[in-house]
């Protein structure tokens, strides 16, 4: 169903509210950074929540280049892919309130015991 | 509709019947949320080399619009195969070709439907096709290959093996340009003036294409034209069943985003369309993998080197090398002999030797659909063929190796003996390309329904403007379709001035 822009303001609000339950943060991300982690870490828009943009991650991570993909069964390296190179934006496959996917497995046989 | 959505819930419904998004809405000048040289709907082949040749024409302010997350649509994923007689590599392969072999490989496989001017075009501009790339950074394995249905060795391969391979150089030489691209943007329709010229796009932005939800409506104006390159329809589902029925049930190759939404916003202002109810059905396709993978890169050359047979009769039944329609219905048949229980999976079987340059083999066998056989026993026990029949038809085949007609007529530019261990793949078509779209002219014009001539400041190139050819297309001549129509569109667009 498409939703209107009416709705999607009702919704955020909502999910801001004290009422709302927390979104999750990855354990990972606990670890690394504890009580210094909170939403402007990654939403880092002035004003209205924004969904992060690239450079939130790679101000901490880097980019693609500097955070190869571990080997594994399938020989998949998604962030040195045939498809896209480095070009794609973290969110197309991580995303921190839900599961990551990989959008090789849109396509391809793959496994990546490590992502977040 | 969403709009309406919006409107009734905020303003009641009486101002939500005063709509301003309508397809056949006519723009006022003035309510325009930002303003650009140049709009291209679309970022793969055609959209980029629209962005091009507009560049290159000196236009400042081109902005391309892209409704999903990743870049370059079908182009990304796709082989990247592009057939282009006269390049420089070709002629340095020694190859002998030109642009008019190619056109008549094309209108044999389009059944003669092709629009002649568009056919000659793509094939005449496709070796400034491959300067272009070059230009951008692309680079290319040094060797030429022949995809069936063509009577000349003439496809290039970029050299990761994918369209990958293509759009990402082109995407970042263009962003060097200065072109912007604008990804999760969805063109929901073209806005025209009071005399029917288009001068913009309405768009939901901050798209999610998984929940259809957005952030915002806006308009955008562009100046010169909006370019249309939004590729095929293959994954929606709807559109495909209402267009051509018997095909609904097949699987198909492209892209989740490949849906009808800008076909549609195309016939809203009155585009002609041209043969929207033919698709084409890739025959290199196999049950075991999904869409149009590493499998049926592999098929390629195992069609060429190899042999392909009906596990019915143990027997050929087609040139493995034939244009894709005369193959898909030949596997078609052998299919329809089997039943759900029993199914006739026809089969692509080569040796050794073959695999060695075949591009996806690798993967198609790591991920199991390419299976080894190491003995024609074991060849025949896993497709379900007879053993003495399959036996036959090998040295029948390596006959032909040696110098014997072949009867099916397959042309052999490698002479290799089927000898085990086999590498063996199930094939069964499956959907790969719209052979449809709006009419356009060779400079990428969209023609208009009631007049047969063009409109006003719309152009179209790529997989959603069809008959360039015909009813069905040759493999690798999509890309250069896109890049040359693309190229073409961008310049035409450039030299347009709007209420000129
Ligand atoms: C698996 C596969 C392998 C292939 N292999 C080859 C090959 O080796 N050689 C060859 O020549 N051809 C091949 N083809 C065909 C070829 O890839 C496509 O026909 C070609 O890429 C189409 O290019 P295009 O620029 O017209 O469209 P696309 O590359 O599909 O780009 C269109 C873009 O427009 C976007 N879009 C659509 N609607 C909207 C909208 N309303 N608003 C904003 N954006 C929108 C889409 O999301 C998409 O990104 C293959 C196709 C597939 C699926």
């Amino acid at each position: 169903m498409k939703t209107s822009f009416a709705v999607a303001v009702i919704a955020t609000l909502l999910s801001c509210s004290a009422l709302a339950a927390k979104p999750t943060i990855k354990q990972h991300h606990i670890d690394a950074l504890g009580d210094d982690m909170n939403c402007r870490t990654c939403h880092t828009t002035k004003g209205a929540f924004e969904r992060p943009s690239d450079q939130a991650c790679i101000d901490c991570h880097g980019g693609m280049h500097d955070i190869p993909t571990q080997p594994n069964r399938f020989d998949k390296n998604p962030h040195n892919s045939h498809h896209y190179e480095d070009l794609l934006e973290c969110m197309v496959c991580h995303s921190e309130h839900q599961p990551s996917k990989d959008i090789c497995s849109d396509c391809h046989k793959v496994e990546f015991n490590n992502l977040k | 509709m969403k709009r309406r959505d919006f409107l009734t819930k905020s303003m009641g419904v009486t101002a939500a019947m005063a709509l301003p998004f309508s397809a056949t809405a006519v723009s006022s000048e003035n309510s325009w949320d930002r303003e650009y040289d140049l709009i291209i709907v679309g970022s793969g082949f055609a959209g980029l080399a629209a962005a091009y040749s507009a560049n290159k024409a000196g236009l400042k302010n081109i902005l391309i619009l892209e409704k999903m997350e990743t870049w370059g649509g079908n182009s990304a994923i796709c082989g990247g195969i592009a057939c282009m007689p006269n390049t420089s590599l070709q002629k340095k392969h020694g190859i002998e070709d030109s642009a008019e072999l190619m056109i008549k490989d094309m209108v044999k496989a389009g059944r003669g439907f092709n629009h002649p001017e568009l056919c000659k075009t793509l094939a005449t501009e496709a070796h400034t096709v491959y300067d272009m790339l070059i230009g951008c950074g692309v680079e290319f394995m040094d060797k030429i290959i022949r995809l069936g249905g063509h009577s000349a060795p003439r496809a290039h391969i970029p050299a990761n093996a994918s369209g990958g391979g293509i759009v990402v150089p082109m995407h970042k030489y263009l962003v060097n340009k200065g072109v912007q691209f604008q990804n999760r943007t969805q063109v929901t329709s073209l806005l025209r003036d009071k005399n029917n010229a288009i001068t913009g796009v309405a768009v939901q932005e901050k798209f999610d294409f998984e929940t259809e939800e957005f952030k915002a409506e806006q308009t955008y104006k562009s100046r010169h034209g909006v370019v249309v390159a939004t590729g095929g329809w293959g994954q929606d589902k709807k559109f495909v069943k209402t267009t051509m029925p018997i095909y609904a049930h097949l699987e198909a190759t492209a892209h989740p985003g490949a849906t009808a939404g800008m076909i549609k916003s195309l016939l809203a202002v009155g585009s002609l369309p041209i043969m929207l109810d033919m698709y084409q059905l890739g025959p290199w396709a196999s049950p075991d993998e999904k869409g149009a993978g590493p499998a049926s890169f592999f098929a390629d050359y195992s069609f060429s080197e190899g042999i392909a047979i009906d596990p019915m009769t143990g027997k050929r039944f087609m040139n493995e090398l034939a244009d894709r329609r005369t193959r898909a219905e030949a596997q078609l048949v052998v299919l329809e002999k089997g039943s759900e229980e029993k199914p006739n999976y026809p089969f692509t079987f080569c040796s050794e030797a073959t695999t060695k340059r075949a591009e996806g083999f690798k993967g198609a066998y790591r991920d199991g659909a390419v299976n080894k056989s190491n003995s024609v026993a074991e060849l025949a026990k896993h497709h379900g063929v007879d053993e003495a029949v399959l036996s036959q038809s090998i040295a029948d085949w390596n006959e032909i190796v040696e110098g014997k007609p072949d009867p099916f007529n397959k042309p052999l530019d490698r002479r290799t003996e089927l000898k085990p261990p086999f590498y063996s793949l199930r094939l069964s078509p499956k959907l790969h390309y719209c052979m449809g779209g709006v009419a356009i002219t060779p400079n990428a014009e969209v023609i208009d329904a009631t007049t047969c001539e063009p409109i006003k400041g719309l152009f179209a190139a790529g997989e959603v403007a069809g008959g360039t050819h015909g009813m069905d297309r040759l493999g690798g001549c999509s890309s250069v379709d896109g890049l040359v129509f693309g190229q073409i569109a961008g310049r035409t667009a450039a030299n347009y001035k709007a209420n000129a």
